[in-house]
């Protein structure tokens, strides 16, 4: 040891595994990706509508630069990238050494079917006896002992439940390939021990993910289990799926028909005396459910969610609570069920309820869908010992505000430290890759040098296709080399079929390397079984036989579609297989960050510490944004003493330049190559060179006008406490009263998003006050608590001290009059169903936030702002911080409301999504990216107003339409609205595909 | 109501002609495209007019359009110019060159559009038959005759065999966005009404020394009840055409005459690009490759490609498709191409919501998109 290691571990290939590794990779690090389950994919491979599109859009994860680098394919099924080594029923099992040098130990489960020789044909699962519960439709249905784990994983390679397995030997006679190696019957160890592999890795990533709450753990009152149609939320997504236990259509288990009226009860697991903290995405995940059901069952069936909060707290999500009420019927009831038991009357369900007068409401459906709360993954707490990294009370791990000054190379990602939901998840994710990033840096470039540079191949783009086939066969498949011959020979094009036996194998393999090394083909095409697989084999081919990868590809036998037509499509595919001329010009190592509030300056640092520049540009004569004005959060950091840290970091830091009282004044240019020009104080403009822009722009507490603020001292906003109570301007001793109204001018027509900070901050004053003074009384006049996730603890334990919460409704508001002596409050209280009048010396309201205004400056680097004029993300799942064209980030306030932690992490994400793009090396243009042909265009501009990337602008002093083949993803909507194709998508040209047409009919 | 001026002349193309050259005087217009029956050839064709005295062989309303003018105005606008110009323009023309201003293939920045109540128009060859190509008084006896009829009987095309197909069932006969609006129906018999259909038009009318009259109140009445008639005669056209073309194989029956001339292509209007795709390297296939299919179906009609051509032209300008028929007046093997593309064109205009050369401010489809459109065709 003792070298700095240039490669990552990323434990863990749920979302935030896959995008942490991702990130990683696309940045030069040699990544190794592993996971204690056979796939890939974590919960999400059961998932199939996320909110709030109620669509998946995983593969919006896929890189946007060098996208030959990685096989573009659907997420779910698997990802292929030429960084990323996968290593499945892999578990880290110990890590020596420090940041930067560290030794992990990787224990990998033997496969007893070898996933290299095994094609997923499915003959074992044919003839096995054995009947189990499918675990991957939580066991709704029923599978073979040996089975797909994922019906849709790509490799598709079988797996064997030992616990199950009576080792009668049929699978292993029937295998064709021998892939299966079962046990001997005399003896329980296998035949292929565990392997242990000792690896160097410069940092850490801990994706683990969470598990979920089980019922039957506790006193189990809602009879999941014992009561067929209680289902948990995941199994509710299992039915709803195509791949389900019902093919995807609605029913319930205990005797298939379809249910007429469905609950949903939340908080099961959570918010409670064993757990008192929330799992902050199941309100929403309750909504989509109950959206899909009303929509899949043209809103015949019912679907009630009973819930304590609804917690949307999340930019759209209030907006998605709304469509799910009013467009689609679905129903909300404040409640706590108590129980539900079967009524042996109507053979329903009966929920035991009590409403807010204590009176029993008790209500019948026929289907309850239980919404679990989170736990802790079940190797989180081996991984803390493992890793040192820290554990909360709750068993999850740490996540502190600020990693700087932390020693350590390990980092927690996505819902490990909490559950997140999938853009959260993403962010946090890219957080945790930019801190190991950090630690790495330094030690990238030996990957850096094994990247072959595009220049230097043989030219044989004018050259006429001169086609060599290899086929791969497997030794027992059937003997197709005659048929495939022939094909060759009836091709003008081909001029050699080589069968070789297995180039799956290390023999099969050099042996095919070196047959075509003797030749001098100058289109390569590759027939063999999951030639996706194949990809970080072609750079391989390629330097053997001196040929851009462009010409060579793989066509796959192991569809099951016809040869003849497998065959000729190949051929007409590699026939026209061409690298477009054009070349990307090189991508400017510079980010500019727009704001250097905490965020911007985050973010800076972030993208400093890998070695790039960071320039800051600020409105204001100083940085620090809102931080200035903070005290502290909820938890106790101190903001102050962040404030001072981070703006001496930036400051000292050699790769950051700032400019205060600096805006942002013009730019041109595309994503990796912008021209910008700042117009600084004393009135001087100032060119600045950067390949990607970060809009750190932050936002504000909103003014207010109501509850007659500004007509009384006694009525304050956030801001005002916090700064009075800072300054010690303002006593708690002093008071004896003190209201608080969440939700001031929020959540309604006029505003309708949650500001998701106002109950923390709420929750933050009421106990420093009531730490200052027990004696003082506290109301806390809220709609919906939305302290979700560990802030929950600080709901209860401000209960716990005698704060008084009291829910008033959008339509029924409180009153606050001003007198000579204080103010009073007016205010219904639903329990005791009366209007309370409280004589207050404070009334303290959550005003919430808005953005600053960031349209004009958005719209100068091609990016959008959302209905509520925050920045508009790509997808606020996949690409929460990004905007569509790739070169734009945002990050804090900018995006929405979110606390400073949250910020930090947004921040680090979007300078992640900035170092993603600039150190792309882009050699060349990716295989599949748009030309055109200029003697043919008209410059209709359909293809401009078509391209969602923006990589299309008329150059109107040379009446040509111009592509930036870095801006441009090969999503082919310019092709497809060009008439006459002038133009086209590279490697799916018009005749290449009629040809392919021609050769599958 | 707009406010319509009158004006009165010995016959419709006296009135036409006397609007048309105040329009010269009254505006810094340089030159106007209109059709003009030439001197010595006697041939009515579009013609870029300088001098008004020139606008008395002027024929805007004969019963004939030899081509449509859109792809001229493309001509004249498509790159800047400092000069103003004005076009007369049927209806139908209008609409095709309000989509080739929003595929850039032309500009209305410095052109006066003027269009007027279309009677409709014979196909090329039945108008050239019957001789009215002959002398300039007799075409002009011809126009004026047609319109006594056409306007006599309320555009009632059941009187007229020989009105072409395309105008009977044309539904969008009454000029909507021209910057001058003629109205021909319902006024005394010569005379014509004019107005503003645009704030440019608007602006030109002011101060011109017509006599104001509000539009006949039977107007309304009148368009109602032709457009009612017009529906009906298309609903029957699609009806049986469709039950025509409805299966591959009928409608390569259809077009079992098509000889890839392309005629049609160049008659069209909103065919706009510089060479066809069907004219690239896309469609030069290897003389082997014709040997193959050959061999592989038996049989290989030649020339190839023809049905594939309709519908490639149907995918590219359906959406653009204003129906003016000339598409059929090109045809040398008399297929009914232009019934074909404007049912097709009418139907994936409805699914777009879209109607070809409505409006400049309707968004051309696919150029625009949104998160949750065509839900109910996509099903997410």
């Amino acid at each position: 040891m003792g070298e700095k290691q240039g490669r990552a571990l990323v434990v863990g290939a749920g979302i935030s595994g896959i995008r942490s590794a991702l990130d990683l990779a696309e940045t030069g690090c040699d990544v190794t990706l592993i996971d204690a389950a056979p796939h890939m994919g974590g919960v999400l491979s059961k998932l199939e509508y996320q909110f709030p599109s109620d669509g998946c859009g995983m593969c919006r994860l896929l890189p946007m630069a060098d996208r030959d680098t990685c096989l573009q394919a659907c997420l779910r099924k698997g990802l292929v990238h030429g960084g990323i080594d996968l290593m499945l029923s892999t578990t880290l099992k110990g890590l020596e050494g420090e940041a930067g040098k560290y030794r992990a130990i990787l224990e990998t489960e033997p496969s007893i079917i070898d996933p290299k020789l095994c094609t997923g044909c499915n003959r074992c699962s044919e003839v096995c006896p054995v009947t189990i519960p499918d675990p991957f439709n939580q066991g709704l249905s029923t599978t073979k002992a040996v089975h797909l784990p994922v019906p849709h994983a790509i490799p598709n390679i079988y797996t064997i439940d030992m616990d199950h397995c009576t080792l009668c030997g049929e699978c292993e006679t029937v295998c064709p390939f021998g892939a299966i190696y079962l046990p001997g019957e005399d003896r329980l160890e296998l035949k292929i021990p565990r392997t242990l592999v000792e690896m160097d890795v410069g940092a850490v990533v801990l994706a683990c993910g969470i598990d979920y709450y089980d019922p039957l753990s506790g006193v189990n009152t809602f009879g999941y289990k014992a009561l067929k149609d209680v289902v948990s939320n995941i199994e509710l997504e299992r039915i709803l799926s195509g791949t389900g236990p019902f093919n995807g259509s609605l029913k319930r288990p205990s005797d298939g028909q379809v249910p007429s009226r469905m609950a949903w009860i939340q908080c099961v697991g959570s918010r409670d005396l064993e757990f008192p903290a929330c799992s902050s995405v199941c309100c929403m995940i309750a909504l989509k459910e109950a959206v899909l059901v009303r929509k899949r069952s043209r809103q015949t069936i019912e679907t009630v969610i009973y819930y304590m909060d609804m917690r949307c707290f999340s930019k759209e999500f209030e907006a998605y609570r709304r469509r799910a009420e009013n467009e689609y019927g679905v129903i909300l009831k404040r409640a706590r069920p108590h129980s539900v038991r079967y009524d042996r009357n109507t053979g329903g369900l009966s929920l035991y309820i009590t409403d807010d007068s204590g009176i029993r409401v008790d209500e019948m459906f026929d289907m309850v869908v239980l919404s679990l709360g989170q736990r802790p993954g079940k190797s989180v707490k081996e991984l803390a010992e493992i890793t040192g990294i820290g554990l909360n009370p709750l068993g999850f791990f740490e996540d502190p505000l600020s990693g700087e000054g932390d020693k350590t190379g390990v980092f927690a990602a996505g819902s490990a430290s909490g559950l997140k939901d999938i853009g959260e998840s993403v962010i946090h994710s890219s957080s945790a890759s930019a801190m190991a990033l950090k630690v790495i840096h330094g030690a990238r470039s030996p990957h850096d040098e094994e990247r072959e540079p595009l220049n230097g191949f043989r030219d044989v783009s004018t050259q006429v296709p001169d086609i060599g086939v290899i086929l791969c066969q497997c030794a027992n498949g059937p003997d197709i080399e005659p048929q495939v011959k022939s094909m060759g020979a009836s091709d003008v094009h081909v001029s050699g079929v080589m069968a070789m036996d297995r180039i799956c194998t290390r023999e099969g393999w050099d042996g095919m390397l070196e047959t075509l090394a003797e030749k001098t083909f100058n289109r390569i095409l590759v027939l063999a079984c999951t030639p996706q697989l194949f990809l970080d084999k072609k750079a391989a081919i390629s330097k053997a036989v001196n040929l851009d990868p462009a010409y060579i590809d793989f066509a796959d036998l192991g569809k099951g579609e016809p040869l003849a037509a497998t065959v000729k499509m190949g051929l007409a595919r590699i026939r026209y297989a061409d690298r477009l001329n054009s070349r990307a010009s090189a991508m400017v190592p510079t980010v500019l960050v727009v704001g250097g509030g905490l965020g911007g300056m985050t973010a800076a640092l972030s993208v400093a510490d890998t070695g790039f520049e960071a320039i800051i540009v600020e409105k204001e004569s100083r940085l620090g944004g809102n931080l200035v004005w903070l005290e502290k959060d909820i938890t106790g950091n101190d903001f102050g003493r962040l404030l001072d840290n981070t703006c001496r970091r930036v400051e000292k830091h050699p790769g950051i330049r700032v400019f205060t009282n600096a805006v942002v004044e013009d730019s041109r240019g595309g994503p990796g190559n912008y021209t910008t020009s700042l117009k600084t104080c004393d009135n001087d403009s100032k060119i600045i060179d950067h390949g990607a822009v970060i809009l750190a722009t932050g936002g504000r507490e909103a003014e207010t006008s109501a509850y007659g603020y500004g007509t009384s001292d006694a009525v304050m906003t956030h801001r005002e406490v916090e700064q009075a109570l800072k300054a010690g301007t303002m006593d708690p001793v002093n008071l004896n009263v003190v209201v608080m109204i969440q939700c001031v001018d929020s959540r309604n027509d006029s505003r309708e998003y949650c500001s998701r900070i106002c109950c923390k901050s709420s929750l933050k004053h009421a106990l420093e006050m009531k730490r200052l003074n027990p004696e003082l009384d506290v109301y806390v006049l809220y709609r919906e608590m939305m302290s979700y996730g560990f802030s929950e603890t600080y709901f209860k334990e401000a209960r716990e001290k005698g704060v008084i919460f009291i829910r008033y409704s959008q339509e029924l508001q409180p009153e606050v009059l001003s007198g000579t002596d204080g103010v009073m409050v007016k205010v219904h209280e639903p329990i005791l169903d009366r209007t309370l009048e409280i004589r207050s010396d404070l009334v303290v309201l959550a005003t919430g936030i808005l953005p600053s205004v960031i349209k004009p400056l958005a719209a100068l680097f091609d990016a959008r702002v959302d209905d509520y004029s925050f920045f508009k993300a790509a997808d606020s799942k996949w690409r929460p911080v990004d905007a569509v064209n790739g070169g734009v980030f945002a990050c804090g306030l900018a995006l929405g409301p979110r606390d400073a932690k949250e910020s930090v992490a947004s921040a680090r994400a979007a300078a992640m999504g900035a170092l993603r793009l600039i150190s792309s090396k882009s050699a060349g243009v990716s295989l599949v990216t748009a030309g055109i042909k200029p003697s043919l265009c008209t410059l209709c501009e359909r293809c401009i107003d078509s391209c969602v990337y923006g990589a299309r602008t008329l150059d109107s002093d040379a009446g040509k339409i111009r592509i930036d083949p870095v801006a441009c993803q090969g999503c082919g909507s310019c092709a497809a609205v060009c008439t006459n194709s002038a133009s086209f998508l590279n490697n799916y040209l018009d005749q290449q595909m009629f040809e392919i047409i021609d050769a599958a009919i | 109501m707009e406010e319509t001026y009158e004006i009165r002349g010995t016959n419709w193309l006296d009135s036409v002609q006397k609007l048309l050259a105040s329009v010269f005087e009254t505006s810094s217009v340089t030159s106007m495209l209109v059709p003009v029956r030439h001197s010595t050839t006697h041939v009515l064709m579009p013609t870029l007019v300088s001098d008004p005295g020139e606008l008395e062989g002027a024929d805007p309303f004969a019963p004939c359009f030899p081509l449509n003018s859109a792809k001229l105005v493309s001509k004249l606008t498509k790159k800047h110019s400092n000069e103003i110009i004005a076009a007369v323009l049927r209806p139908c023309e209008l609409r095709a060159l309000v989509e080739l201003v929003k595929i850039k293939q032309a500009t209305m920045d410095n052109l006066i559009t003027i269009s007027f109540d279309c009677a409709g128009a014979y196909p090329n060859r039945e108008y050239n038959r019957t001789g009215a190509e002959g002398k300039a008084a007799e075409g002009k006896a011809k126009t004026l005759g047609f319109m006594e009829q056409r306007l006599g009987s309320k555009l009632d095309d059941d009187t007229d065999k020989q009105l072409s197909t395309s105008c009977r069932i044309c539904t969008g006969p009454f000029p909507e966005n021209a910057d001058l609006c003629i109205t021909l129906l319902d006024h005394d018999p010569g005379a014509l009404g004019v107005f503003a259909g645009t704030d440019r038009g608007r602006e030109l009318i002011m101060g011109k020394a017509f006599e104001v009259k509000s539009l006949p109140g039977t107007r309304a009445d009148t368009v109602k009840e032709v457009l009612q008639r017009k529906k009906e005669a298309a609903k029957k056209v699609f009806e049986d055409l469709a039950g025509k073309t409805a299966t591959m194989a009928g409608l390569g029956n259809y077009l079992a005459s098509c000889v890839n001339c392309y005629n049609c292509r160049v008659a069209c209007p909103v065919c706009f690009c510089r060479e066809c795709v069907f004219n690239t390297d896309v469609f030069d296939y290897e003389p082997f490759q014709y040997a193959a299919w050959a061999k592989n179906k038996g049989t290989l009609r030649m020339p190839m490609d023809t049905v594939f051509f309709h519908l490639t032209r149907m995918i590219h300008m359906g959406l653009s498709c204003v129906g003016c028929g000339q598409c059929s007046n090109a045809c040398p093997n008399d297929i009914r191409v232009a019934e074909l593309f404007t049912a097709v064109g009418k139907g994936v205009q409805q699914g777009f919501g879209y109607e070809a050369g409505k409006s400049m401010d309707d968004p051309f489809p696919l150029s625009v998109f949104f998160e949750d459109e065509f839900q109910d065709v996509t099903g997410i």
